[in-house]
């Protein structure tokens, strides 16, 4: 499949990269310039002061920044700042959190689908059994509360 | 697959090495926000510390803890951007040491200067643009590392480190930054 512009432009890219690394031959070099010039000769104008600038322009100066330091007793104050907050024992409660829920939390999860699972099938009684018992707790005779039988049946 | 945990010890060996290039990636990233990179750092490795027993050993402990610490970083930035949106805050804070490139106007830019006008551009470009170009040219890291770091193709890095050096040569040169001055 032919590469669209977009696909050339980022190809481009990658070789003007190289080329700042120094990673291409000279005949190489050359074959890339025509082929940026041909396709955005921006590129190419923008590949230059990227090279010249990071030889003696501004963009040299990213080696000085790479010179620079924490503050004098950076690791220190990180270390006592770790203690401050627990070091160890939050490590631990880090630990016991992540065991229990991955352990704790895991069975719990599974021990409620079965017990609900086991509930929904031993609840499955015949509706009559219910209306004995509601008649037990109520106190009354079948017949003394059609009201109670109207509710109570009317969705089963 | 690491066959042990990493230790604290192991750890506390490291830090020396890591701390100061955690610490500059992330003093380049928050530039000009307020933030404080020595507690940005701080809490990067105290997550590191933290999560020590995640770290498998497929990527280099280095890399891991940069992960860490440029996600510790991306959100305090975020976090940061979003309290200034509501609290209608105004500029951020500068540096103690920062610079306004119009100040000097056409007057040749010594050193130190540069280095806060680069600061300050970099402070200019998109998160994502910021952290490649910290990556590559402060840190120097190699593609294929950055390529880890952001799930990435080497490839694709590499394209848009071009980009995102290109969008650093418009704000370089915005802010009075003559393309072909010293």
């Amino acid at each position: 499949m032919k590469p669209n512009s977009k696909q050339i432009s980022n190809r481009l890219r990658e070789q003007l990269v190289d080329a700042r690394d120094s990673l291409l031959t000279d005949d190489e070099l050359e074959q890339l310039e025509r082929d940026v010039k041909a396709h955005d000769p921006q590129l190419w104008k923008d590949h230059l002061w990227m090279v010249e600038q990071a030889q003696i322009g501004v963009l040299s100066r990213f080696s000085d920044l790479r010179e620079e330091q924490p503050a004098k007793g950076a690791i220190g104050r990180f270390h006592s700042r770790r203690q401050a907050e627990g070091g160890t024992q939050a490590d631990l409660e880090f630990l016991v959190w992540s065991w229990f829920r991955r352990y704790v939390l895991t069975v719990g999860l599974v021990l409620i689908v079965l017990l609900t699972g086991w509930q929904m099938t031993s609840t499955d009684e015949p509706a009559g059994d219910i209306r004995d018992q509601m008649t037990r707790i109520l106190g009354g005779e079948q017949e003394q509360i059609p009201e109670l039988d109207h509710w109570l049946y009317e969705d089963l | 697959m690491r066959p042990t945990p990493l230790t604290e010890h192991e750890l506390d060996r490291q830090l020396p090495e890591f701390y100061p290039r955690i610490y500059r990636m992330v003093r380049a990233m928050v530039y000009g926000s307020g933030l404080d990179p020595e507690d940005l750092t701080q809490d990067s490795f105290l997550k590191v510390y933290k999560k020590r027993h995640l770290y498998n050993g497929t990527s280099s402990l280095y890399t891991w803890t940069y992960q860490i610490a440029r996600n510790t970083v991306l959100d305090a930035l975020r976090r940061n951007k979003l309290q200034r949106r509501i609290f209608f805050w105004s500029e951020a804070e500068t540096d103690p040491d920062e610079f306004s490139a119009n100040e000097s106007g056409d007057e040749a830019l010594d050193r130190r200067e540069q280095q806060q006008v680069l600061r300050q551009a970099l402070a200019k470009l998109s998160e994502k643009d910021r952290l490649i170009i910290t990556m590559r040219d402060l840190e120097g890291m190699s593609y294929d590392e950055i390529a880890e770091i952001e799930n990435l193709a080497s490839g694709t890095v590499k394209s848009r480190l071009f980009t995102a050096r290109q969008r650093l040569k418009e704000e370089l040169i915005s802010m009075g930054m003559d393309p072909g001055s010293d």
